[in-house]
């Protein structure tokens, strides 16, 4: 986990608990393309680093870890989405969360974000943690256009979360 | 006798001699330079194949009538210092009569009574009837695009090599001239091994069949009467050897000559042959067997599969069950133990044509070499054995791993069609030929350690190399799933069954891997 990362959670951890203002600017943030709410900038601008440009997608993912966070406030460490979203599944007994989590392993990047706040906001109604910094890391690599250098980090990403979510499903049958 | 083409004389076996060059010689030419030919130079396995045949049963008779019985000293003695070219020639030229490829009476390795008999007299048939490479009448194409209505003319010396070839390879069926259907050449749907000598008069001293007893009345094609139409519609009858095997008319076959030069054919006349009937207690002297589902089954050709993973059906069982190795390879052994070389490799050639009924399916050489040792060791081969058939169930985990996530990936994964189309897919896919060329590529290392009986470094090294060749299939399979989100549920929910497969292969020592390997 980088430390930059982190840096920037304890930043959305501590707006959370003293900063109820700016959480809404972020929450409401999520209505538009990751980047592009001025009253997110103050908040979110600073951790962009120097060199990266508009559309970067490092970015971008910070703009939408954070209105995620801003939906979900509840950090935990070591939980990535896909684990807490099988625990979720066994919890509640319900077929729907996994074809949404399909949904998400299918969408584009610029799907991922609206995908993310649906499942997010399940994992908020029943009150489940999750690793907004792993998150942070994966969407990071998900945004990133992969057609250019070849890397294709968007499948290797794809593939962990399906590997956690369905690992999660098995070790609980 | 049309052009005189004698065999003898006429150029007309392609060899390859051991400086590299490579040119046609006659019968003559090629036992007189024997020691310096390193073997024939045909192309197509079904003639390369018959073709050493004709050179054995010529061998064998010319000891038989040159020196009475032999014994494998003598045979020794050749092997070091090259054949009794005398013997040889002494024969040749004894029964050169019969070598003339347009003879009225005695055509080479022909029935000179198709051109007088009611069935044949007023017919014939496009060269390419007896071309196993060709398309004639309803054969599918194997290689030939050709249409046979209009036959090109084709010199004399390819057209006998394909004959040769394809009457030892002819798969039975439809005739339907003199007889409607007849039995399968000698060779017929079976993967033939031939040990090879730097030479060819090595070759052909490793390869000879020993003389026995019965073996004076065992004669070739050109030493029998000619055959009449009596004969030709005779019931199948037994080889009485293998010089009977080796050049069995197992069809009955008449060139005909284009010119009074006779140095091009375009047409032939054709009938049944003297059909051979298969005596399970005389196996062929070539054909290896393995255990089948009913009894041993000749080892043939099949699908994608290479030879090397049948390897211990050339290798001795005492048990008998699991194999019956090809008489050949114990001669060879033999003569090689005599020689009293330091334990080396003998270099093999298996080559072949696979039928199904009349259709040709495929056609192959391999060359491998098998290390002495486990010619001569049971145990040894045994334990080889052992080790490919782990090989072949770790292969058959795999797929049943691998089919279950190809079907998981399909719609509707749990109509009961769909587990056999995942099987289909896995099977025509590229994993089984990753799978088992990756192990192919590790038998070179296998086997010297196996004839060493290297017990802890022979397991451990084929562990290591089941290991490498499962990921690569499944990495293989993986790509082949592609990367929906379909195919990344399939995969998740799999990938635990795989890992566990491979669980037993890993170092004890190193810890698994955090991301598999096949992304």
């Amino acid at each position: 986990m980088s430390d930059h990362a982190l840096e920037f959670i304890q930043h959305l951890q501590s707006l959370a608990q003293k900063n109820r203002g700016a959480l809404a600017a972020l929450r409401r943030s999520a209505g538009f393309a990751p980047g592009t709410y001025p009253p997110a900038f103050p908040h979110v601008e600073r951790f962009v680093p120097a060199s990266s440009h508009a559309e970067d997608s490092y970015r971008l993912a910070l703009y939408v870890t954070a209105a995620l966070f801003a939906r979900h406030p509840q950090h935990m460490a070591g939980q990535s989405l896909a684990t807490t979203l099988g625990r979720l599944i066994s919890a509640r007994d319900s077929g729907s969360i996994e074809q949404r989590f399909v949904a998400l392993l299918a969408a584009d990047a610029e799907d991922v974000p609206q995908y993310l706040r649906q499942l997010v906001s399940l994992l908020a109604a029943d009150g489940h943690g999750l690793d907004y910094a792993s998150l942070l890391q994966d969407l990071s690599a998900y945004l990133r256009p992969s057609q250019f250098d070849g890397r294709d980090d968007r499948n290797k990403v794809r593939q962990r979360w399906a590997r956690d979510f369905y690992r999660q499903l098995t070790t609980q049958a | 006798m049309k052009g005189r083409v004698c065999l003898l004389d006429q150029a007309w076996l392609p060899v390859r001699y051991t400086d590299g060059q490579v040119r046609e010689v006659g019968l003559l030419q090629l036992f007189a330079d024997a020691d310096r030919i390193s073997g024939l130079a045909e192309t197509t396995p079904p003639s390369l194949i018959a073709l050493y045949r004709l050179l054995l049963a010529i061998t064998h008779r010319a000891f038989i009538r040159g020196l009475g019985r032999w014994s494998i000293s003598d045979i020794k003695r050749y092997y070091r210092e090259g054949l009794p070219v005398a013997v040889l020639q002494d024969y040749l030229e004894h029964w050169r009569e019969r070598f003339y490829v347009f003879h009225p009476t005695w055509p080479f390795m022909q029935v000179a009574a198709l051109a007088t008999a009611e069935e044949t007299r007023e017919k014939s048939k496009p060269w390419t009837q007896i071309s196993l490479a060709s398309s004639n009448g309803n054969a599918p194409v194997l290689f030939d695009h050709a249409v046979d209505t209009l036959a090109t003319r084709v010199p004399v010396a390819q057209l006998l090599r394909q004959m040769l070839g394809f009457l030892q390879y002819t798969p039975g069926g439809l005739v339907k001239t003199v007889r409607d259907s007849d039995k399968a050449g000698p060779l017929a749907n079976t993967a033939a091994i031939l040990p090879l000598g730097d030479t060819l008069a090595q070759t052909l001293c490793l390869a000879l069949h020993p003389a026995s007893l019965e073996a004076e009345g065992d004669l070739p094609a050109w030493e029998r009467p000619p055959p009449d139409m009596a004969a030709l519609l005779a019931a199948p009858s037994l080889a009485t050897g293998p010089n009977d095997r080796y050049t069995r008319l197992s069809r009955a076959v008449l060139l005909l000559p284009d010119d009074e030069n006779g140095h091009t054919v375009s047409q032939i006349r054709f009938a049944a042959g003297l059909a051979l009937a298969e005596d399970e207690h005389a196996p062929d002297h070539m054909a290896s067997y393995r255990a089948g589902n009913t009894g041993m089954v000749r080892l043939g050709f099949s699908e994608g599969r290479a030879i090397w993973r049948d390897l211990p059906t050339f290798l001795p069982d005492a048990s008998g069950k699991h194999a019956l190795p090809a008489a050949v390879l114990s001669h060879a052994s033999k003569l090689l133990t005599q020689q009293g070389v330091t334990p080396g490799w003998l270099a093999v050639m298996v080559l072949g044509v696979a039928s199904d009924k009349a259709k040709l399916l495929r056609w192959r050489v391999e060359r491998f070499n098998l290390p002495q040792a486990l010619l001569g060791q049971e145990d040894a081969a045994q334990v080889l054995r052992h080790y490919l058939r782990l090989g072949e169930e770790l292969f058959g985990e795999l797929r049943k791993t691998a089919s279950a996530m190809l079907a998981k990936a399909m719609p509707d994964p749990d109509h009961k069609d769909t587990g056999s189309r995942a099987r289909t897919i896995f099977d025509n896919g590229p994993a089984p030929a990753a799978y088992f060329s990756s192990l192919e590529s590790r038998l070179p290392q296998l086997l010297p350690l196996i004839a060493n009986m290297q017990a802890d470094a022979v397991d451990h090294y084929w562990k290591e190399a089941r290991l490498a060749a499962a990921e690569i299939a499944w990495a293989s399979v993986c790509r082949q799933l592609g990367d929906s989100a379909r195919a990344l549920r399939a995969r998740a929910q799999s990938e635990p069954f795989y890992l566990g497969l491979l669980k037993p292969l890993r170092p004890v020592t190193a810890s698994q891997p955090k991301e598999p390997s096949n992304v």
